[in-house]
């Protein structure tokens, strides 16, 4: 059991909530815990959420916590912003895996959309230079946009209602950001992934991206959180638009809490996601 | 008004009166289930402890009476698409598919790790046709390190229109009988709550040699999204478990137990030992814990402890004791 240490709300939707860890274990940026939100049966499963910061963390220090970022959906959610200094959470994790990184593709480029931004506060810190893309349906969808700024990193913001920033979508602003030695990051909504995996695709340039599905155990034990992966088999150039494909016919189902939640855009099947 | 309490008739409480403590009641928690000898009655349900590997971070394994792995089939199998679990109130739907790594993939990538804990190994399996099963109850019988099968006949027969082996009391015998002949491992048979009448698909299996029984497997469900109008699984339809269906599942085992001399294991929503222990007043001789290990990976050995200290507390000796003595 964890005890909470603060639920400050920081925005209409969105909550931060610190979470004291005794003995936290090292956590790579986008893994995830699972909490256990009740001891009763009502909300039953446990909900997943990434690690957005390690809390007091010192130079070479272990941290004493995590601080989770989250928007309030459903029922488990809004449950949550009850939850005061001192209540106990039952967490489970760290869970799932990590980003890569790609040697000589500096210009790395992080393409978030809303609650999506939560793996890139610690992935940010881990490059020298790097350019957050953050998109939003108005200026209340931006969490987390000033610590993000305390990081010093370029930004570049976009709203659907023009609220703050530029006007449209975030995946708009992506294509004059791109060069040959690009690394993409993303996580959002799916709309925005799949364009996003597109023209990851039409360019060439290497993307991960960061995956949400319901889950159930978050251990890969209920095969509840499929997606589709293409085959196993060797890339193969496809015809039409000389990007890597792989051989349609072998698709698998892949865990997106064991096998990801981080995936190479290229793998997914996204007509079947 | 009451009368005044004297001063001098307070006193401190006295010390406590050293009693023979719980020494003489020696707790036996072992129970035998179709000739499969169990430290003790709970197991963890198939399913929902994969292939016993993903939970061993978490749990002690050796302290399980028994593990029972996720369903195998003869090919590896890919599952529905999905959306593939829902959370419906207090429970959850499913529809995977039955995805799995197939029976020989299974025998030479997971069992070895298993043999490496002192916990009987119990492996659900299925087919789409009596053939199949057959055959892959054949390949686990001449493997080390299997205690015993359960065999999952809530499946669709593909030789007879789809129809479900375990809706069907003659379609349950000739699968059950078939299987029975293909194997000597000790043969649980896993029973549908989908039927009107459980004890006609009960008998069936007791009179085609099954072992022991197990139930209940998930109750067939729905879900929709309003917004969309759409299902919310991929496969429209799916299976229910968790604590909504626990009283589906006390009633079949109660009817069950009346109905045949089959030991008779209880699954359906155990969250807690008191769950547990009301299972085994209806007739279970054992237990298996299902969607409770998604909630916590722990729930398993929290509600054998909790069936420890219940045996303990009303001085009950043995399982046995409590396997159906329902007061009615
Ligand atoms: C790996 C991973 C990391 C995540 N990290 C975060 C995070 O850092 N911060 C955060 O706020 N959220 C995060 N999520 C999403 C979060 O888990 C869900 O928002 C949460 O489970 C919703 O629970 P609820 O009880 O409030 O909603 P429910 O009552 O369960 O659902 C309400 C509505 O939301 C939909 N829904 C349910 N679960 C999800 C889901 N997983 N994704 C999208 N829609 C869903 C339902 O269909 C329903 O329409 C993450 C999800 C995953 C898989
Ligand atoms: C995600 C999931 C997968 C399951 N897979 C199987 C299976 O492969 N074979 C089987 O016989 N039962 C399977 N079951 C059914 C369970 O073993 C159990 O009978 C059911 O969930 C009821 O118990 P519970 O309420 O404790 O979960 C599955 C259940 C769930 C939730
Ligand atoms: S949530 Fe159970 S396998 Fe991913």
């Amino acid at each position: 059991m964890a005890k909470i240490l603060y639920n400050k709300q920081i925005l209409p939707a969105y909550y931060q909530l610190g979470i004291r860890w005794e003995n936290l274990p090292t956590i790579e940026p986008g893994q995830f815990v699972m909490l256990r939100l009740t001891k009763y049966i009502d909300p039953l499963l446990r909900r997943p959420f990434g690690v957005y910061k390690i809390l007091g963390q010192g130079a070479r220090g272990k941290g004493q916590g995590i601080e989770i970022l989250y928007k309030v959906l459903g029922k488990g959610t809004r449950l949550m912003t009850n939850l005061k200094p001192d209540d106990e959470v039952d967490i489970l994790g760290p869970l799932g895996n990590s980003f890569s990184a790609h040697s000589g593709k500096t210009n790395v480029i992080i393409v978030a959309g809303g609650i999506g931004i939560v793996p890139f506060y610690l992935l940010a810190k881990r490059f020298k230079k790097v350019r957050l893309l953050f998109g939003g349906r108005s200026k209340d969808d931006l969490p987390g946009l000033d610590d993000f700024k305390k990081l010093k990193i370029d930004i570049e913001v976009s709203t659907d209602d023009g609220s703050r920033g530029k006007k449209g979508l975030v995946t708009e602003i992506i294509a004059k950001q791109l060069s040959g030695n690009s690394l993409i990051y993303a996580c959002g909504p799916q709309g925005m992934l799949k364009e996003v995996a597109r023209i990851a695709d039409k360019t060439g340039i290497p993307c991960y991206v960061s995956l949400d599905k319901a889950m159930a155990c978050g251990i890969g034990a209920c095969l509840g959180c499929a997606i589709k992966v293409k085959g196993q088999g060797p890339w193969v150039k496809s015809q039409e638009n000389k990007s890597a494909i792989r051989n349609p016919q072998s698709a698998i189902y892949k865990m997106v809490c064991k096998d990801g939640p981080i995936f190479d855009a290229r793998e997914i099947v996204w007509e079947e996601i | 008004m009451g009368r005044d309490i004297k001063k001098s008739e307070v006193i401190p409480l006295p010390p406590p009166v050293e009693k023979g403590g719980r020494g003489d009641l020696t707790l036996d928690l072992s129970v035998n289930i179709a000739g499969i000898e169990l430290k003790n009655p709970v197991m963890t349900a198939s399913g929902t402890f994969g292939y016993g590997e993903e939970y061993a971070p978490y749990i002690d394994l050796n302290r399980l009476g028994a593990l029972v792995v996720k369903g195998l089939s003869l090919q590896p199998k890919q599952g529905n698409p999905p959306p593939r679990i829902v959370e419906t109130a207090a429970g959850m739907l499913n529809s995977i598919g039955l995805q799995n790594i197939g029976a020989g993939v299974f025998i030479e990538k997971k069992l070895p790790f298993l043999r490496k804990f002192d916990t009987k190994v119990i492996v659900n399996f299925f087919g789409d046709s009596i053939d199949e099963y057959c055959e892959v109850a054949k390949i686990l019988d001449s493997v080390d390190g299997i205690a015993g099968l359960e065999m999952n006949i809530s499946c669709p027969n593909k030789e007879e229109g789809w129809l479900e082996f375990g809706t069907n009391p003659d379609l349950t015998f000739r699968v059950v009988n078939a299987v029975r002949k293909s194997t000597r491992l000790p043969l649980i048979v896993k029973l549908s709550p989908n039927i009107t009448d459980i004890t006609i698909i009960a008998k069936a299996a007791e009179d085609a040699g099954a072992d022991a029984l197990s139930l209940i497997n998930t109750l067939s469900g729905m879900a929709v999204d309003v917004n969309t109008r759409r299902p919310k699984l991929g496969n429209v339809i799916g299976g229910l478990s968790g604590p909504a269906i626990k009283p589906v599942a006390l009633k079949m085992v109660w009817q069950v137990f009346k109905s045949v001399k089959l030991p008779l294991i209880g699954i359906g929503g155990i969250m807690t030992a008191e769950d547990a222990i009301e299972f085994m007043i209806v007739g279970a001789s054992a237990v298996q814990v299902g969607t409770a290990n998604f909630v916590d990976p722990q729930a398993s050995i929290k509600i054998l402890d909790g069936i420890e200290d219940y045996f303990e507390r009303n001085e009950v000796k043995n399982v046995k004791d409590m396997v159906g003595n329902l007061r009615v």
